[in-house]
């Protein structure tokens, strides 16, 4: 990098926090996806909107690309650098500046950890709703870029149904408010639009989130299976008995014996071929009695066992022990290769049985942990870096899988975000004029392209032009 | 332990629990980086530099990422690994760290390595405490200038003799037989505590030994990149246990308890003093989790309030968090939690001495989370009570850092129990 | 007749249509039911398509609460098929108008439940749009839940078609509940208020705490709680006996009114209903949402830029199209989406 554009960028920051080091810079080299690899050009790290501002302008005057990194825990390679962009590390943004209970509005910078947020809520009685699995780390303007989802997302929303606001920074470095308190677009929703689409159209400086009031109560029920068909017709059934549990969660057998061996063991019996795990929250009266039909539904179907939590630290420790289920994959195998397609619940039996035939024909172990009330699957695909032909099939076979789940009427992915990983797997989904009615959204927000290059859309031999021209009828 | 770093899945689950990380915002300074630093440096060595040398060494050590990880990977072990592979670089390489640890690793030795050096660390301790001489102590030539800073949170009256005497009051009936690890600074800077620790044992009906021939844990030489020193001691105090006729080893400074549940990794499986390390690890209890299983009596109501600090390798080495509370809860207290309790202080053994820049940031932190109209901040740590006093003198306020035990003792000894 | 037609078909008239406008020069305006006519200040010649026979149910599978229909089935058609299967779409409009699937998107409308089943917006996952620019795509997904590329039902809600026409609509559906029971309050605001407190207290979230001031500026709370007996049996025993289901209140024509929909931040609420003036108001208190209808066009004014003030959002959803505009964040973009979808400029 110049030496002018060195020292603008320390003038901007400070020299400390203008990070040039090589070995500071590798670590920067990929996010939780770990197929491809690139160290940044520089890593910036702003503590204001202002000096977000000025590194931007920049940035874009010296017509170099960039990208706003949170705490890097995205798994499809949002937070990657590619094509030499300099990293906005928002890590030092992360004051939460005022919750407002009247309004129920919660303001917070975008470094602000997931989980954190739920905690200053908690002595007010209230809590920040969409709880994606990598909550204790990952932060709000990673979430506000990936439109994360998480186990409760079923009943309340993702992201997108959870911000009301947000100041941004546009590629040109303009500061602008979209959105408004009350969450209500006028016009186009912009807001709505700018959520989840991965850093690729302006960066977020502040964001104002819906207080979710507590649930008063709460109930998980466990339903141990010895059959995975039994389990997934047993999902579909709880919905159409009228119940929508704020979370319904499944694991087959290797996802259970890998979490059994992590940091929270439940304690499962041996042979298990599935667990579900269904939270119901809501009124004090309304749970027990919804929780009884959770447990008739489940009862109903060839299960081993089912049972309540007991006790609110049995409850935790079964969440725990799901919610780190990706993490434990590092017990059983090197490296694993998530996958996030979304298929219509009613589908879950074929798709699953699709999933294990894939597994076998590639010869892969596939552990399936996944939010099986809305369909989003996530096969975990293990696999070892050092097995170059097994690299191969993983990729190959997890292409497959996103392919079976487009077939099925899904979407290559429900939280995780295209990323870099999913880009040209975006052509089953969409067809080209679809792409490029997508490409002029970037080119709308972003002309110049300097924002998270790389990402979201596929790499677009021929057919996308910004400016289409008009459809001709006959 | 060999340097694996396979484990990894890079998901990032560990980067606020680390401290290093939370005051620095830079994936370098976080585990997840290190890991991968180290996960490089292994494939090519070349790659090398000050910075990923200052980056790794920065680790507290504190663990906190290890409790989170779903992987278990024991990314602070690691570190651990790497500074005993690379802490003897030639002189004027390095971080600064390493060369503070050469610096005072032989003092350490000679002064923790017997009860005569204690004896004399006491002493020294003592002095700086008084005019001139304070300042000749002060400015002997092993003692690191950070240590000026932290001599701000020592006792203002340091005990004059160790604290290896036998108390009064044996329990006639006795339900087990412990001996107590008095340890190297709770020994002598903290001997109070140990002789607290003694009565409110026997209080619980348990008969305490003090084997003489015990010392320091080794802790300190281990973190900073000396096991060799560690083992040797280890070894020492194998010895006095079993000679001790004890079943129960009871530590009531976190760092240590931590440490002596690790013996065993000093050694080779091969080698006999494997299986006798494994003996002590099993017999090796924290004080405060091993008081609050004891039938000790239900204490008055306390008036002031108090806030529980978690050493990390109380909370995050042993897994021990309620423990301390309930204790404390049964003799009287009311605990007003503080936010991010287990987030190191910045003590970290002797980190304050060899990174006292990062040291004291953590340590601004710690003392800023202490809510308002506390009275006491229980801190079950040598290291973190000295290094959070120091911090809270700065502040100019009336909060002190005392140990649990000490608490607890003096409610009891206020309703003359003890 | 529409049965017969194949969706190319019919997408084929609707480019014809838009060719002929062109031609014509004169605006294309897709339409079904009519009742969110807008009008704007200076109205240019337009061709009026009429959507309604765009009125199938593509596909509706009752186990994955999911359902794609053709943008001009009305709504009160298709929560008639859905009952069948104890599911529906839980929109109820204050003005307990009917509207089209298609039209309701259009032009952003919401519903008194707003506060009990999440906004009308926040169910819609996909749909099927005719561009100008692009001709037929395929926006969203048809399942609950998908993040694939960007976002772009959002720039067609509530956009009155400016970028494009809707044809097909994949909805959320809700399970209906097992019972529902109302409360209804009158009396003046604070009072209402502390019911509306007190109902918040015992159990949330509630189908709807919805505030009402009639035309005769007569306050009332209804309050519905939808879910199980043993609720109702609570609330009955804190709250006083109810009602099973009581009518909303009946509305005159709405002619030369001025309708405004929107949402305000919680803690503005009791002021809107204090200063609405002549009219009609509904405001929803858990979610801020908002109906109102005023007969003076200056009051209008006065009330969109108060509610602009206060963080909120507000827009004409029928009647005359009075001012002040708000202002779009950033135009530019907004500038080149239109260039890009709309390339001759010939939707509204």
């Amino acid at each position: 990098m110049e030496d002018s554009l060195i020292e603008a960028l320390k003038m901007a920051v400070g020299a400390r926090y203008l990070v040039l080091d090589p070995m500071a810079l590798l670590t920067y080299c990929c996010d939780g996806y770990t197929l491809a690899e690139e160290s940044p050009r520089a890593v910036v790290l702003p503590a204001t909107v202002e000096e977000v501002q000025a590194v931007v302008k920049i940035l874009s005057a010296a017509n170099i690309p960039f990208l706003a990194r949170g705490a890097g825990t995205s798994l499809s390679g949002g937070a990657t650098p590619l094509n030499g962009s300099v990293i906005i590390h928002l890590s030092r943004m992360n004051k939460i500046c005022e919750i407002d209970v009247e309004n129920r509005v919660v303001v917070v910078e975008p470094g602000v950890v997931n989980v954190h947020i739920t905690r200053a809520l908690e002595p007010y009685g209230y809590y920040y709703a969409p709880d994606p699995s990598s909550q204790q780390a990952c932060t709000i303007g990673g979430n506000f870029a990936e439109n994360s989802g998480g186990p409760h997302c079923l009943k309340y929303g993702v992201t997108v149904n959870h911000i009301l606001m947000a100041e941004v920074v546009t590629g040109a470095g303009e500061v602008v408010r979209i959105g408004n308190l009350a969450g209500e677009p006028e016009g186009p929703d912009l807001l709505g639009l700018v959520i989840g689409s991965e850093g690729t159209l302006l960066v977020a400086t502040k964001l104002w989130l819906r207080m979710t009031p507590k649930p008063q109560d709460s109930q998980t029920v466990l339903a141990l299976f010895d059959e995975v068909g039994e389990a997934s017709q047993a999902v579909s059934d709880i919905v159409a008995a009228g119940v929508i549990p704020a979370a319904l969660e499944m694991m087959d057998q290797l996802a259970i014996y890998a979490v059994e061996r992590g940091a929270y063991p439940v304690g499962y019996p041996p042979g298990l071929a599935a667990v579900l795990l269904i939270e119901v929250d809501g009124e004090a009266h309304e749970v027990p009695a919804v929780a009884e039909d959770v447990h008739t539904v489940l009862s109903a179907h060839q299960v081993r066992e089912v049972k309540m939590a007991a006790t609110p630290e049995e409850k935790a420790r079964w969440w725990a022990n799901r919610k780190t289920a990706f993490g434990a994959m590092g017990l059983i195998s090197r490296q694993y290769y998530v996958q996030d397609g979304v298929i219509p619940r009613s589908r879950l039996p074929e798709a699953l049985s699709r999933i294990a035939e894939i597994g076998q024909r590639y010869d892969i172990q596939i552990a399936n942990v996944f939010h099986a009330g809305d369909g989003n699957l996530h096969p975990l695909l293990l696999y070892d870096e050092r097995d170059s032909d097994l690299v191969e099939r993983v990729i190959a076979a997890g292409s497959e899988i996103l392919e079976a789940c487009v077939q099925l009427g899904g979407s290559i992915t429900g939280e995780h975000g295209v990323g870099i990983e999913k880009r040209e797997d975006m052509r089953r989904q969409f067809n080209d004029t679809e792409l490029s009615a997508q490409y002029a959204v970037k080119d709308a927000f972003d002309p110049p392209g300097l924002l998270n290059q790389g990402k979201l859309l596929p790499s677009a031999p021929t057919c996308f032009e910004a400016k289409p021209a008009p459809v001709q009828s006959s | 332990m060999e340097i694996d770093t396979g484990q990894c899945v890079h998901c990032g689950l560990c980067l606020p629990a680390c401290p290093t990380y939370v005051e620095t915002g830079l994936e370098a300074e976080s585990p997840r980086g290190r890991v991968l630093l180290l996960e490089r440096l292994e494939e090519n060595p070349e790659l090398m530099n000050d910075a990923a040398a200052m980056f790794l060494d920065d680790c507290l050590g504190c663990r906190a990422c290890e409790e989170v990880c779903p992987a278990h990977v024991p990314t602070a072990h690691m570190v651990e690994e790497w500074r005993a592979k690379e802490a003897y670089w030639p002189d004027e390489v390095g971080p600064e760290g390493f060369a503070v640890f050469r610096r005072i690793s032989g003092p350490l030795s000679f002064f923790f390595g017997s009860a005569r050096g204690l004896a004399w660390f006491q002493r020294l301790v003592r002095w700086s405490h008084w005019p001139v001489i304070g300042q000749w102590v002060s400015h002997l030539r092993f003692v690191p200038e950070s240590a000026r800073t932290l001599s701000e949170g020592l006792p203002h009256r340091v005990p004059k003799s160790l604290s290896r005497i036998r108390r009064g009051n044996p329990p006639a009936a006795p339900t087990d037989k412990a001996m107590l690890f008095v340890g190297c600074i709770m020994d002598t800077i903290y001997a109070e505590t140990n002789h607290h620790t003694q009565d409110l044992l026997q209080l619980g009906e348990v008969e305490v030994v003090v084997p003489q021939r015990q010392r320091c844990c080794g802790a300190l030489h281990k973190h900073g990149g000396a096991p060799e020193v560690a083992r040797r001691w280890a070894q020492e105090n194998i010895m006095a246990f079993e000679e001790s006729g004890a079943s129960t080893v009871v530590v009531n400074a976190a760092g240590c308890g931590a440490m002596m549940k690790e013996y065993s990794n000093l050694f080779e499986k091969e080698d006999p003093w494997y299986a006798r390390a494994c003996r002590l690890e099993e017999a090796v209890v924290d004080a405060t989790a091993y008081l609050a299983s004891l039938p000790l009596p239900d204490g008055a109501p306390q008036g002031a309030e108090i806030t529980v600090h978690d050493p990390c390798h109380l909370a995050h080495g042993q897994g021990i968090r309620q423990e301390p509370r309930q204790l404390l809860k049964r003799a009287g207290y009311h605990i007003q939690e503080m936010p991010d309790s287990d987030l190191c202080c910045g003590s970290a053994g002797i980190y304050n001495l060899t990174h006292p820049a990062m040291a004291q940031s953590l340590q601004k932190r710690k003392v800023e989370s202490v809510p308002e109209g506390i009275g006491q901040v229980a801190a079950a740590n040598p290291g973190c009570l000295m290094h959070i006093q120091a911090g809270l003198r700065k502040q100019s306020g009336t909060v002190e850092a005392v140990h649990p035990v000490d608490l607890v003792w003096e409610a009891y000894h206020r309703q003359g129990v003890v | 007749m529409a049965i017969n037609q194949s969706r190319e078909e019919r997408e084929q008239r609707v480019l014809s249509a838009f060719a002929q406008a062109r031609q014509d020069g004169l605006r294309f305006r897709a339409e079904g039911l009519g009742h969110r006519r807008r009008q704007d200040r200076d109205p240019s010649p337009t061709l009026t398509y009429d959507m309604r026979d765009w009125d199938q149910v593509v596909s509706y599978q009752p186990q994955d609460l999911v359902a794609t229909v053709g943008a001009g089935l009305p709504l009160s058609h298709l929560n008639r098929l859905l009952s069948e299967h104890r599911q529906w779409i839980p929109l109820r409009v204050a003005d307990g108008q009917d509207d089209t699937v298609g039209g309701a998107v259009a032009a952003g409308v919401d519903g008194i439940l707003r506060g009990g089943y999440g906004s009308f917006r926040d169910r819609i996952l996909g749909l099927q749009v005719l561009t100008p620019g692009f001709g037929s795509i395929r926006v969203g997904s048809q399942v609950v839940k998908s993040v694939a590329g960007y976002n772009l039902p959002r720039l067609f809600i509530g956009t009155r078609g400016a970028l494009g026409v809707i044809t097909e609509v994949t909805l959320k559906i809700s399970p209906k509940p097992r019972v529902s029971h109302c409360w209804i309050w009158r009396g003046p605001l604070q009072e209402l208020l502390g019911h509306a407190r007190e109902a918040e207290s015992l159990a949330a979230p509630w189908a709807t705490l919805a505030f009402i001031r009639d035309w005769d500026q007569g306050l009332a709370l209804r309050a519905e709680w939808h879910g199980r007996q043993q609720t109702v049996d609570y609330l009955v025993e804190r709250l006083g006996p109810g009602q099973a289901d009581a009518p909303l209140e009946e509305l005159a024509s709405v002619g030369e009114q001025v309708v405004l929909k929107g949402a305000l931040p919680r803690r503005e609420l009791g002021s809107l209903l204090e200063s609405w003036g002549d009219g009609f108001l509904v405001a929803e208190w858990q979610s801020g949402g908002f109906f109102g209808i005023t007969s003076a066009r200056n009051q209008a004014e006065a009330l969109i830029a108060w509610i602009r003030a206060r963080s909120g959002g507000v827009e004409v959803l029928s009647g005359p199209n009075v001012g002040p505009d708000h202002a779009v964040p950033l135009p530019e973009v907004w500038r080149r989406l239109k260039e890009s979808y709309d390339p001759d400029g010939i939707l509204g």
